[in-house]
């Protein structure tokens, strides 16, 4: 499975990065609601560049740290932080994701340091 | 030491800074006294411990139920201890406020420390500081210090046992598994059913670390081996708390058990709860140690308090603390450390899950699914819940990510960092530091300080009221909506909390409506009929005798609405009205010192009393009153509740008849306000139509639910009937499909499963269909016939659906619980309702089972069983005087006439026919109303229009059912005209009649006189709340024992090896037959323990009785023949605590012995 994954991946790799960039942009400044397909299609697409590129957790990690940044210079300038959905809120659980899928990886990595 | 001291001299100076901060919180004398679990026990600790936790039953619950306060037994000794060095309630708050903020501080230091030094890492020992202060100071744990409850002290007990359990397993030495029995032992309050939340979300994630780190360290055995030895020492220590906590949950009638296995209870309403509140939780605020903005503002700090806006004013900063781990994160290098911090950062991550919830909709769905786990309620506050292991394992990250950070950085970065951090860490703090967060304002107060100082006044009436002698319970007045006590303090602060009267006296008091449980319904409808001769009977049967009354103004008025209810304040809405009710209820005053007074109800009914007859009800609680009043002059009664085991011990039955009409009743008076619509229709072309057909059977598919589907049809027949009136019916032909979407109509309403829906849509029906009979009617349709025809074959049906209800006769069908002669009883509910009953009834034909009987109070033979009730011939009275009188309304002239004895909630009937059909009859009542305006209370005169008709086109007449309403005065009857003249004496084009409904109770009761067989003579004696001994003389046969106490089956009976005549007898009730001695509170004597081995006494006789106490029904053969002897009533759990204390306290002495022996070998070798 993640073998073909890899290969699809692989062959789509010039997408991927457009792709998710605009995607989380666009899903934090313009989509006001919570939509689980498209945090799940973005957040899979993330997986996607993870395997086609063979990203590390770290990675992932300095995502969720550009992230924060940006939710700071959010919150800085005060950028609807009103509820029920701000994009502050979005671009932190965007945060919280890629911090999920960024320890995944690195308990993955460590185990397999370990063998 | 020395080396201790010196490594660690800056945190100690730190803790001890910390330690000093809450002496400036309040001024002196002031304490605050906490939230909901309370904190009163700073106050006056040996009470508290005498009252309240020594005990399984303790008198904080009215009827008694309360759950045990067991593990605050060495706490409170260790407070007593603390008290008597301090010597004043402020001293001792401020002292223990202190040691639980320092030595979190330092413990969370400490463990920093550990961890950061497990891999040879260099410790900076400024990111174990900042870790200890950002764990103590964090907004998210701030808070709690508002009203802190007992899960408070956890800042400062979890740490430490998470500390020693790291320590034993790096180090092996079971000086650190023997060092957590004293925590174990001193806070087992923390480790209680009560603060179950707070210690297994702490203990759980605790627990996954030790596991993961043990195995990271290859340390598996050492760990498993601690931790089944830290399990032990636990149970054993706790053992007085835990076997009791068991046992209550164990058993059927125990509170904790009822708390957890009820699904009615409000421990089981999690999600809901849950739900209403996890929308409000931000991430955002989470991630960055942050309080939560949005539910704090709704439900505790006043929005735009700028002590709350802290965090959020200068969010940004806040970044640092996420920024720094996850630098943290990408900069280890070293394997051991990089597992280290990946364990904490992956429970950090599922902590913030947990204390977020709101985590895209597949992550909410999955924490609505953790609801179904058994016990997983309790979390449904989540975000305070998980709150301090999020805390906890957020602090430890922190510290590790730093010293990565400062590892790799110059010194003056480092410097810098510090700074930063402390700043951050200090600021984020200042609302806590500052004192302003304990020194808030008591929620929905108008200012009223939290922290507060007992009024000298208060403690004074304490003294006295310490002293009454008979154990009565206390109602204590004025009521609040929770079962808690306001009280105003020497500062103008207040105590809001649990009540003090059960916790400094030692009586049980019912403080708020809550506490009356069950009993509320029926209490609450007394207190609003003014009902005080019913009201007093009802409370001897909760065996109150005492009222206290606080007439101070102040707190009523700063209170406007919580913790009063708008109920509350509409019926006493200043003092005076709480002070004449007060006065209404108890006449003679016992201690009263301004504001205070205490007084005692006439005749009270005592705690222990023979019953003079055991009634059997036929029915639950709310059944009581009818059998309350008809009880007479008697109160030694007991009353059965539907307790079929315990109906061969009643000497009389009683059963209420259920009114088999009201349902129908309820259901034809529903408003049909809607007007019948025709949708607009334009002419169609074939095809357009056949399009038209499609669009509409999709919008009926598309129908939720069958009632909708109905309305569709419904509404499609009107459009038929608009399109064949409008153009010619031969195009269109709508005659078919106006037919078919009808008769699907009526066909389908039989299958609409909720009663009075099904009405409902009938009575909507009828009105659509009279009314397309009149549109065809006035058209000059060809076939207007058949229409017609149709319409009428269809409300024919219809009528067939509606409820056949007769004003002249009601039905009723009664459950008898036994055969045998029963009398009829007929009464209202009111003394009005109850009137017009009797003048009804006068002209009533009674049938019982299709046989006409004699009438009200006659005897009448009956089988066990359900039986039918007629009362035929009813209502034939009009209220009407038939004299119109002009009014008006604005420019709007009517006519009304008065309806004659206008009752409050009753039923009534309105007929009539109109030869003009152009009017609108109301039905207008004048009542009192609740005045408007924020903060005014009381009611005033009012007038609001019940009910409007309009003549039935075709024929004129018309015909309503409707109710008057609560606190009515007067009804009329108005007739508006649309357009035209309408002048007095035109009445007569109306033949109007209006009908009073009656609804009587019918109480059968069997016709059994009071017992005439000499019942004993009983002297009981209270030892402790969980035992009481009676001298029983004169028992030559059977008799019932009512104790009126919460039924448990814990209580048990024995029968005395000696007989002791008491020295002092505080009060004597019904001649003498019943006398109470002194109460005493001894917990331990050389009787303590003599019915330990024996076997109890009537034990199949022991029966839950007037809803709540319990009754033991005693035989001679069960006293072994004996006439004179002693009985010993007691609550069997209570031993669980004697042996649990016992042996915990061993432990916990060995424990000391042992540490102190430890210590002198360490400082020796």
């Amino acid at each position: 499975m993640i073998k073909f994954l890899r290969k699809i991946a692989f062959r789509f790799r010039s997408f991927l990065w457009p792709v998710l960039v605009v995607g989380i942009l666009v899903d934090i400044f313009f989509i006001k609601s919570n939509s689980d397909p498209v945090t799940f299609f973005l957040l899979f697409v993330w997986i996607l560049t993870v395997l086609a590129f063979n990203l590390k957790g770290k990675h992932s990690f300095i995502a969720a740290l550009v992230l924060l940044l940006l939710a700071q210079v959010l919150a800085i300038f005060r950028v609807d932080l009103t509820p029920p959905v701000t994009s502050l809120e979005k671009t932190v659980v965007w945060a919280y994701l890629f911090l999920a899928v960024g320890v995944i990886k690195q308990v993955k990595e460590l185990m397999a340091t370990k063998r | 030491m020395k080396n201790f001291w010196k490594k660690n001299k800056i945190a100690v100076l730190v803790a001890l800074i910390l330690f000093i901060i809450p002496f400036f919180w309040f001024k002196p004398g002031e304490v605050n006294y906490g939230g909901d679990s309370t904190r009163l026990y700073f106050y006056n600790p040996s009470v508290w411990r005498d009252n309240i936790a020594l005990y399984f039953i303790n008198p904080l619950i009215g009827l008694g139920e309360g759950l045990p306060n067991f593990s605050q037994v060495p706490f409170l000794i260790f407070l007593v201890f603390l008290k008597k060095l301090l010597g004043s309630p402020f001293l001792l708050n401020n002292v223990f406020n202190g040691l639980l903020l320092g030595g979190g501080f330092f413990l969370v230091y400490l463990i920093s420390r550990e961890l950061a030094e497990d891999n040879g890492q260099k410790s900076f020992l400024f990111p174990e500081i900042i870790a200890g202060l950002f764990f103590s100071l964090s907004p998210i744990l701030i808070y709690d210090w508002e009203r802190p409850l007992s899960s408070i002290n956890q800042i400062f007990v979890y740490p430490a046992i998470f500390w020693l359990w790291l320590k034993y397993i790096k180090t092996k030495k079971h000086f650190f598994l023997g060092a957590t029995i004293p925590i174990f032992y001193l806070f087992s309050l923390n480790f209680a059913f009560p603060t179950a939340p707070w210690w297994t979300a702490f203990f759980f994630f605790a627990f996954i670390f030790f596991l993961c780190y043990s195995v990271l360290q290859r340390k598996l055995a050492v760990f498993l081996k601690g931790t089944l030895v830290l399990l032990g020492i636990f149970i054993l220590t706790t053992s007085f708390n835990f076997m009791p906590q068991v046992a209550d949950i164990v058993s059927s009638s125990g509170s904790a058990h009822q708390m957890i296995f009820n699904k009615e209870s409000s421990g089981n309403q999690g999600l809901p709860y849950f739900l209403s509140v996890c929308f409000r939780v931000r991430l955002t605020y989470n991630l960055l140690s942050q309080s939560q903005y949005i539910p704090l503002k709704d439900f505790i700090v006043p929005a735009g308090d700028l002590v709350f806006n802290f965090g959020i004013k200068f969010l940004p900063l806040f970044f640092a603390y996420p920024l720094a781990v996850i630098l943290g994160l990408l900069l280890v290098k070293e394997k051991k450390r990089k597992n280290l911090m990946v364990l904490l950062f992956s429970l950090f991550l599922i902590l913030l899950f947990l204390m977020t919830a709101n985590l895209t909709g597949l992550g909410l769905r999955l924490y609505k699914s953790f609801f179904s786990l058994p016990g997983f309620s309790m979390f449904r506050s989540f975000y305070s819940k998980f709150s301090f292991p999020f805390i906890f394992f957020y602090a430890l990250l922190l510290s590790l990510a730093l010293t990565e950070i400062w590892s790799k950085i110059g010194r003056n970065a480092r410097r810098l960092t510090a700074i930063l951090f402390l700043f951050l860490t200090i600021f984020s703090g200042w609302p806590f530091i500052s004192g302003r967060i304990v020194n808030g304002s008591l929620w929905q107060s108008e200012g009223v300080k939290i922290p507060t100082q007992i009024d000298p006044q208060y403690e004074k009436f304490i003294e006295g009221v310490t002293g009454v002698k008979p154990n009565l319970k206390i109602l204590s007045l004025p009521l609040l909506a929770e079962s808690y006590q306001l009280l105003r303090g020497k500062n103008d602060g207040a105590y809001f909390g649990p009540s003090t009267l059960p916790i400094l006296t030692g009586k049980n008091a019912f403080s708020g409506t809550t506490g009356f449980s069950v009993f509320w319904p029926e209490i609450k409808k007394l207190i609003e009929e003014e009902h005080l001769s019913e009201l007093k009977k009802y409370l001897n049967l909760l065996n109150i005798g005492y009222v206290f009354y606080n007439s101070d103004n102040y707190l009523f008025e700063k209170f406007p609405l919580n913790p009063y209810s708008e109920w509350l304040k509409n019926i006493f809405p200043d003092q005076k009205a709480v002070g004449r009710f007060a006065s209404g209820l108890a006449k003679q005053k016992l201690v009263s010192e301004d504001p205070y007074t205490f007084l005692k109800i006439d005749d009270p009914l005592p705690h222990f009393y023979v019953s003079r007859e055991d009634v059997y009800v036929a029915g639950g609680v709310d059944l009581l009153t009818a059998g309350l009043s008809l009880s007479g002059n008697e109160s030694r009664l007991a009353y059965f509740l539907e307790n079929p085991q315990a109906k061969f011990l009643a000497g009389s039955f009683f059963s209420i008849a259920e009114d088999k009409d009201m349902e129908k009743l309820l259901a034809l008076s529903v408003n049909i306000e809607e007007e019948v619509f025709y949708p607009y229709v334009k002419r169609k072309s074939p095809l357009r139509q056949k399009l038209s057909f499609i669009k509409e059977r999709w919008d009926k598919l598309r129908a939720v639910g069958l009632e909708e589907l109905i309305k569709k049809r419904i509404f499609y027949a009107n459009k038929r009937i608009n399109e064949a009136v409008t153009f010619s019916e031969e195009t269109i032909g709508a005659y078919g499909d106006y037919s078919k979407e009808i008769k699907s109509a009526v066909l389908s309403l039989s299958d609409i499963e909720v009663y009075k829906d099904r009405v409902r849509l009938a009575l909507w029906l009828r009105k659509n269909l009279k009314d397309n009979f009149s549109k065809i009617n006035s058209s000059n349709l060809k076939n207007s016939a058949d229409w017609e025809k149709i319409i009428n074959e269809y409300l024919a049906q219809v009528e067939n659906v509606l409820p056949q209800f007769r004003p002249d006769q009601r039905n009723y069908s009664i459950k008898i619980p036994k055969e045998g002669k029963y009398s009829l009883l007929f009464q209202g509910q009111t003394d009005a309702k109850t009137e017009q009953v009797v003048s009804e009834l006068s002209r009533a034909v009674i049938e019982i089972n299709g046989q006409k009987i004699e009438r009200s109070g006659s005897e009448v033979f009956l089988k066990e069983g359900e039986t039918c009730l007629v009362l035929k011939n009813l209502g034939q009275k009009n209220l009407l005087s038939g004299i119109w009188e002009k009014g008006w309304e604005g420019k709007t002239a009517y006519l009304f006439q008065e309806i004659s004895g206008w009752l409050p909630e009753n039923w009534y009937y309105l007929k009539g026919t109109a030869q003009d059909k152009n009017i609108k009859i109301a039905i207008v009542e004048k009542y009192k109303g609740q005045i408007e305006g924020l903060g005014r209370w009381g009611y005033e005169d009012k007038f609001r229009v019940i009910k409007e008709i309009k003549p039935d086109e075709k024929s004129g007449s018309f015909e309503l059912y409707f109710k008057s309403l609560e606190r009515a005065q007067q009804g009329s009857v108005r007739i508006y005209r649309d357009s035209g003249e309408l002048t007095e004496g035109k009445q007569n084009f109306l033949n109007i009649k209006v009908i009073p409904l009656i609804e009587p109770e019918v109480v059968v009761k069997n016709s059994q006189n009071l017992s005439n067989q000499e019942i004993p003579q009983i002297t009981f004696s209270k030892i402790n709340p969980t035992k009481y001994r009676i001298l029983v003389e004169g028992a030559s046969g059977p008799y019932s024992l009512v104790f009126s106490e919460y039924f448990h089956t814990g209580w048990k009976l024995y029968l005395s090896q000696s007989r002791n005549y008491p020295q002092s007898i505080s009060a004597s009730y019904f001649d003498g037959e019943i006398r109470e001695t002194d109460h005493k509170n001894i917990f331990l004597d050389k009787n303590t323990f003599e019915t330990w081995g024996r076997k109890p006494v009537a034990e199949k006789g022991h029966f839950l009785v007037n809803g709540y106490a319990n009754l033991w029904y005693i035989t001679p053969e069960d006293t072994g023949g004996a006439e004179n002897y002693e009985l010993i009533v007691e609550f069997w759990p209570q031993r669980l605590f004697y042996l649990g204390i016992a042996g915990g306290t061993l432990v916990f002495s060995v424990s000391l012995f042992y540490l102190a022996y430890a210590l002198i070998k360490t400082k020796n070798e």
